[in-house]
């Protein structure tokens, strides 16, 4: 996949594209040069292009739009300081521009404009052998509560089962009395779906008073195992959460069930 | 119940005085002997109506051409009451002074064609103006306006109008109930939509007398002239009401526009709060020199309140309420790295989609973790939720933290918090309540009616 880059500081964007590993990625810089970028992108194909909007010889919106004209699939990121916003672009190349970033940026944002440039769907790896973690591009996923984290868990461990507001709070607030335990149950549910909007993996359905986890594009060792690619837990499952008791015994059937064969 | 009772008892008492008053003015009109002095009289009336009438019309029409927002609805019944007028028996007494009148007959169906016309405007009226969810109301309305002006036509032919008052009352009845229907279903009725109700009172009214009347008695003379005179009264209303409007319009939308920048120059003015900034700054940098990834974390949390403060100025003044939320969220846990007892928030969350003007929650938490001194407390905490009824979104942040008395709360009430809620009861016509009591906690209430409510 090709790539240019347009910006006038070029060291902080290079510094990010070098720790994207699991792209493949070719890309090119340039300053404000735009007979150049103009002949480069007439004789190579590009997929994507990330533009400043102000730079002092070129604008990038007009950049864009002769690059759309050359190439009607391109796919736009502009990278700016101002405050832009994706109503106000022109219409002709509005349908090119998939996101904006403002800077400063962060590594999070270039690496989503690039997955969805090179349509590579994220994947989120969850390890639930042991404690309890998840993973996006190789980045750990931040929750913002402990409770949020451990409900996330339990979507996982349910296996696509549908989670009610009922169940969930007797697995993670047993002791709490009910309404306390439904504000508590809110306030995970709304600090999860931040997170997740944050990473941009929408795996939940939040629905009034019911959860539902979308599996795919999820990778998880407790569903490796389930299929039989882990043969062995060799872990204890979930071991910081209460509640995994109620799963622990099913996985000692199946682990006993192997060794039986 | 109360209320659509009297609703349904005051439509019930206008239809039995639209009925009584027709065959009251049936039989005492047509029982008098007419002098013919009074013949000659009713002529200069009918002739006054019709110059009336035709004012109207030309007012109407060059509405219509000078300004394409104008209403065809108006347009449409002035020149239809127009022709009810030239058509009707008054004309047939005012031209026979003149002349002999060849084929009256053609006068009876003209009349009708014009009276049902002008029935079936005004249903249009109603159905489209006021948003009739259904459309069948329009389906019926057209169905049986033509089957009742065949009827009619019919009845003339054949010299048989004993039937033509049945006939018409049960039109009558069809725009009556759309009428009703729409005045149930809608809580607010304009001006506009009563004044046409009357003229379609009037219409009926005097269609019923002239058409059946002759058959019971004689020809109410005059009658349908004195109900068009009415007519051009109710017309000169609805440009009144027009004008009464227009002015309240520019006026709102003066005010309203004063308002907007007032309220979008105090949000920037008091939100940028540089201490915040650099003392975010600082900790930025001290993180830094041990946490690499928690530093990226803090610039990002930074720059993402900042951004939501830029915002304000790009002219934005409602946004969901999740964006508010995260917001709040980022401002939080930036606040949490400045302090050292971190701060317990929850996050009572059971309404999502509605709007809130830009940063107008975040002032009371900044004032909480300020004011409240929870931070301190072992058990303290901030609580924001937020809720639903049938008709209002409900957003409620709550502290139990060491609360105000009403004195200390109208005094040092910060300007922030002021601004914030005014903000919510400007844009959005909500209503709030601040309740604070010392050593219990304060109590922030703003309640957000549900739109087209």
């Amino acid at each position: 996949m090709r790539i240019i880059i347009v910006d006038d500081e070029i060291k902080a964007l290079q510094l990010f594209l070098s720790q994207i590993v699991d792209i493949d990625l070719e890309y090119r810089f340039f300053k404000d040069d735009k007979a150049a970028i103009i002949d480069f992108a007439k004789k190579n194909e590009l997929s994507g292009a990330f533009l400043d909007v102000n730079m002092p010889n070129i604008n990038g919106i007009e950049l864009a739009r002769k690059l759309v004209q050359i190439d009607h699939s391109i796919k736009i990121v502009f990278v700016t300081g101002t405050n832009v916003k994706m109503e106000q672009l022109p219409e002709d190349i509005a349908n090119n521009v998939i996101d904006i970033i403002y800077k400063p940026f962060s590594t999070d944002s270039i690496e989503k404009a690039l997955r969805i440039i090179s349509k590579k769907k994220p994947v989120l790896t969850a390890k639930m052998f042991g404690s309890f973690d998840c993973f996006i591009n190789n980045h750990i996923v931040q929750f913002t509560s402990s409770k949020s984290k451990e409900l996330f868990a339990l979507l996982l461990a349910l296996n696509g089962k549908s989670l009610t507001m009922s169940q969930a709070i007797t697995y993670l607030w047993p002791d709490k009395d009910v309404d306390k335990a439904k504000i508590l149950y809110r306030d995970a549910v709304w600090r999860l779906r931040s997170v997740l909007e944050d990473i941009s993996f929408n795996c939940v359905d939040f629905q009034r008073a019911l959860l539902v986890l979308d599996k795919s594009n999820i990778k998880c060792d407790y569903y490796d195992f389930l299929e039989g690619k882990k043969k062995i837990a060799d872990e204890s499952f979930l071991s910081s959460y209460d509640w995994s008791l109620d799963f622990e015994n099913e996985i000692y059937m199946i682990s006993q069930n192997r060794n039986d064969k | 119940m109360k209320r659509s009772l009297k609703r349904i008892l005051s439509n019930i008492t206008c239809l039995l005085l639209l009925s009584a008053g027709s065959l009251f003015t049936i039989f005492f009109f047509g029982n008098v002997e007419l002098s013919n002095d009074f013949k000659v009289g009713t002529r200069y009336v009918t002739l006054f109506a019709v110059i009336l009438m035709a004012i109207i019309f030309l007012i109407e029409l060059s509405s219509q051409l000078l300004n394409k927002n104008s209403s065809k609805t108006t347009m449409l019944l002035s020149v239809l009451t127009l022709g009810f007028i030239l058509s009707s028996r008054d004309s047939i007494n005012m031209v026979a002074y003149f002349g002999e009148v060849k084929y009256p007959i053609v006068y009876d169906l003209l009349h009708s064609l014009f009276f049902f016309t002008a029935m079936f405007v005004i249903l249009f009226f109603y159905c489209r103006d006021y948003q009739l969810d259904s459309k069948y109301f329009l389906l019926i309305g057209l169905v049986s306006t033509i089957a009742l002006f065949t009827a009619d036509v019919f009845s003339i032919i054949f010299d048989f109008q004993f039937y033509t008052a049945l006939i018409i009352m049960s039109l009558t009845l069809v725009i009556y109930f759309t009428f009703f229907f729409i005045s149930y279903q809608k809580r607010t009725m304009d001006n506009r939509f009563v004044i046409i109700g009357f003229i379609f009172f009037i219409l009926t009214g005097s269609y019923i007398a002239s058409s059946s009347g002759v058959y019971f008695t004689n020809y109410p003379l005059g009658l349908e002239s004195w109900g068009v005179i009415v007519i051009f009264t109710l017309f000169l209303m609805i440009y009144a009401d027009q004008i009464v409007r227009m002015f309240k319009k520019t006026y709102a939308s003066q005010e309203y526009e004063r308002r907007i920048k007032e309220l979008q120059s105090t949000i920037l003015m008091e939100q940028i709060n540089p201490h915040f900034i650099f003392n975010s700054l600082v900790l930025i940098k001290s993180i830094y020199l041990t946490d690499r990834e928690k530093g990226d974390r803090a610039i990002d949390l930074l720059s993402k309140h900042i951004r939501a403060n830029v915002d304000v100025k790009g002219g934005k003044l409602l946004i969901p309420i999740e964006e508010e939320l995260k917001n709040v969220e980022c401002f939080v846990e930036l606040a949490n790295m400045q302090n050292n007892e971190p701060l317990n928030m929850v996050f009572n969350i059971d309404a999502y989609d509605f709007m809130v003007p830009i940063l107008s929650i975040e002032p009371f938490i900044e004032n909480a973790i300020k004011y409240s001194r929870i931070q301190g407390k072992e058990d303290g905490y901030i609580e924001l939720s937020t809720s639903e009824t049938d008709n209002h979104y409900v957003i409620k942040v709550s502290d139990n933290g060491v609360g105000f008395s009403k004195e200390e709360l109208a005094k040092s009430n910060s300007q922030g918090i002021k601004n914030a809620l005014s903000r919510f009861e400007f844009l959005l016509r909500a209503t709030t309540r601040v309740v604070s009591m010392p050593n219990k906690g304060t109590s922030i209430e703003i309640s957000i009616p549900k739109a087209g409510r």
